[in-house]
């Protein structure tokens, strides 16, 4: 997969140094990568932000040689991802990284402070954190970050066939859990 | 064609996310029409994927972070370190603070500050009160000893200094000096490193190259030309839009569109460039404030019927002109 023109036209100015377009690349993805950041930092925005902009940095370090395989975007959350594993392994307590992805689970999620949830928000949140960690992972990288099937494979060092299959567990457990909250189409034709 | 349910789940979200192909297409169209629990079913699936509960993006201040950023990549010695020089840095840091401990007791005035810019504005205020706004590509290091404030720079910087009659506010750039002691001016050596131009908004400063003084008052303007040492006063008044960089407010009043365009180049650090020379004698009478450049560019085009085109980060604006 070859990447798209404008994203050969960014990858060529930042390898040329041109500060305006890394400029532009940092405005234009700096809060989605921290949204992402949050879910690999126990929920902590501080250490989300830290881990994006050390990110960016070492993009910058690396301008001369980088290697993007699908596009900028995929590039730069393989790129915070990696940071975060880095730091994870790099961390001295090891009880950290034991209970990773038990508090990637319960943080990631938490809402803010002044978001109104209606009640299938709530019970969704909840049928999230019952999926399997990865299952949860793939999803949410293809539904919230809106990466591509092979940006996910390609991040998280798995086949293209195991994120369909994630994909198509992570839905076929959310029915279950929440098919009670969905609006039956039918219902609604016949008694309205 | 039998499918499993697994297989249907996931066919449902290549659809979803949009990474089906024609042909899986084609099977999920047959497999809804086999029997209208089908299509609920679907229904079903594809609510939860439009009613996920997507985390709205964090309130963040990119700005900021960006500068961070800035400073680390623009710091010299930086990164990658072995554990050894870690801790021989944390020695030499150690070091520093004992001696700047020594000074901070001796004399418990902050001594010096630096800033300095890459591709953002950035406003500050010194420690002494002074406000400054300081361009693009710029630098400025402030030292208050007990006798004057004296100030280097480089690049273009305004200053809103802080009134203070015992310490003179003294600007070094290129071989001139430029004393103040309370006062609000500009001072350019970026546009064209050979020459210095300060402007005063406020109060009264002093230029003093080797063999010359002179004195501007509020609106006046004088350039140095740091070949031959000497300094003009300008016959013109001062340019509303000097330091338009700070705060993006422009008056034009019968402004040729040529000049228009330099002001905006500079003050958005974008290139804009006119592709029909008749463009330039356009008047523009109108005053900005704090537009972006793309609103801007839309207003010119309708004022004047322009085609405005960007390419590669370039503004070109094409049209008949104005006799």
């Amino acid at each position: 997969m070859i990447p798209t023109h404008t994203d050969s036209h960014i990858i060529n100015a930042i390898q040329q140094g041109d500060e305006p377009t890394f400029d532009a690349l940092f405005r234009t993805w700096y809060a989605p990568l921290v949204r992402y950041a949050v879910t690999m930092s126990n929920g902590n925005y501080e250490d989300a932000e830290d881990l994006v902009q050390q990110a960016f940095v070492k993009l910058w370090d690396q301008r001369t040689n980088l290697d993007v395989q699908f596009s900028m975007k995929a590039y730069l959350y393989r790129m915070v991802h990696n940071q975060a594993l880095n730091r994870i392994r790099s961390s001295r307590t090891r009880e950290r990284y034991a209970t990773y992805q038990q508090r990637l689970m319960e943080h990631a999620h938490e809402p803010a402070p002044d978001q109104t949830d209606t009640e299938l928000q709530l019970k969704y949140r909840k049928a999230l954190d019952l999926l399997p960690p990865q299952c949860r992972q793939v999803f949410e990288l293809s539904r919230f970050e809106a990466l591509k099937y092979r940006e996910i494979a390609d991040q998280l060092n798995i086949s293209i066939k195991t994120v369909e299959t994630h994909m198509g567990k992570a839905l076929k457990l959310l029915r279950h859990e929440l098919v009670e909250f969905l609006v039956s189409v039918v219902g609604f034709f016949v008694f309205s | 064609m039998q499918h499993h349910y697994n297989d249907i789940d996931e066919l449902i979200a290549k659809r979803l996310a949009e990474e089906a192909t024609p042909e899986d297409l084609v099977v999920l169209e047959d497999w809804l029409q086999e029997n209208p629990d089908n299509q609920l079913y679907f229904d079903q699936l594809k609510q939860l994927w439009t009613r996920a509960p997507v985390p709205a993006l964090p309130q963040v201040d990119t700005e900021e972070a960006l500068l961070r950023v800035k400073k680390q990549i623009h710091a010299p010695m930086r990164g990658r370190v072995s554990n050894l020089y870690r801790w021989s840095g944390a020695a030499a840091a150690a070091v520093v603070l004992l001696i700047a401990a020594i000074y901070w007791i001796q004399d418990p005035a902050p001594r010096s500050m630096e800033l300095v810019t890459a591709d953002q504005v950035l406003q500050d205020t010194l420690m002494d009160g002074t406000q400054v706004s300081l361009n693009q590509k710029s630098g400025l290091n402030i030292r208050v000893s007990k006798q004057k404030r004296s100030v280097t720079m480089r690049g273009e910087a305004f200053f809103k200094v802080t009134p203070d009659t015992t310490k003179p506010f003294v600007i070094a750039v290129q071989n001139l000096e430029v004393t103040v002691v309370g006062t609000a001016f500009n001072v350019d050596n970026s546009s064209d490193s050979s020459y210095v131009v300060v402007s005063v908004e406020e109060g009264k400063v002093q230029l003093k190259s080797k063999d010359q003084t002179l004195y501007l008052t509020a609106g006046q303007t004088a350039s140095f030309s740091c070949k031959t040492n000497q300094m003009t006063r300008s016959q013109t008044p001062i340019n509303p839009n000097v330091a338009a960089y700070k705060d993006r407010r422009f008056v034009f009043e019968e402004t040729p569109l040529s000049e228009v365009v330099t002001a905006l180049s500079k003050a958005y650090a974008t290139p804009i460039l006119l592709k029909n020379s008749r463009l330039a004698n356009c008047k523009l009478r109108v005053r900005y404030n704090n537009e972006s450049l793309a609103r801007i560019m839309e207003l010119l085009a309708e004022t004047f019927t322009l085609r405005i085109e960007k390419k590669e980060g370039i503004y070109y604006l094409d049209g008949n002109g104005c006799d």
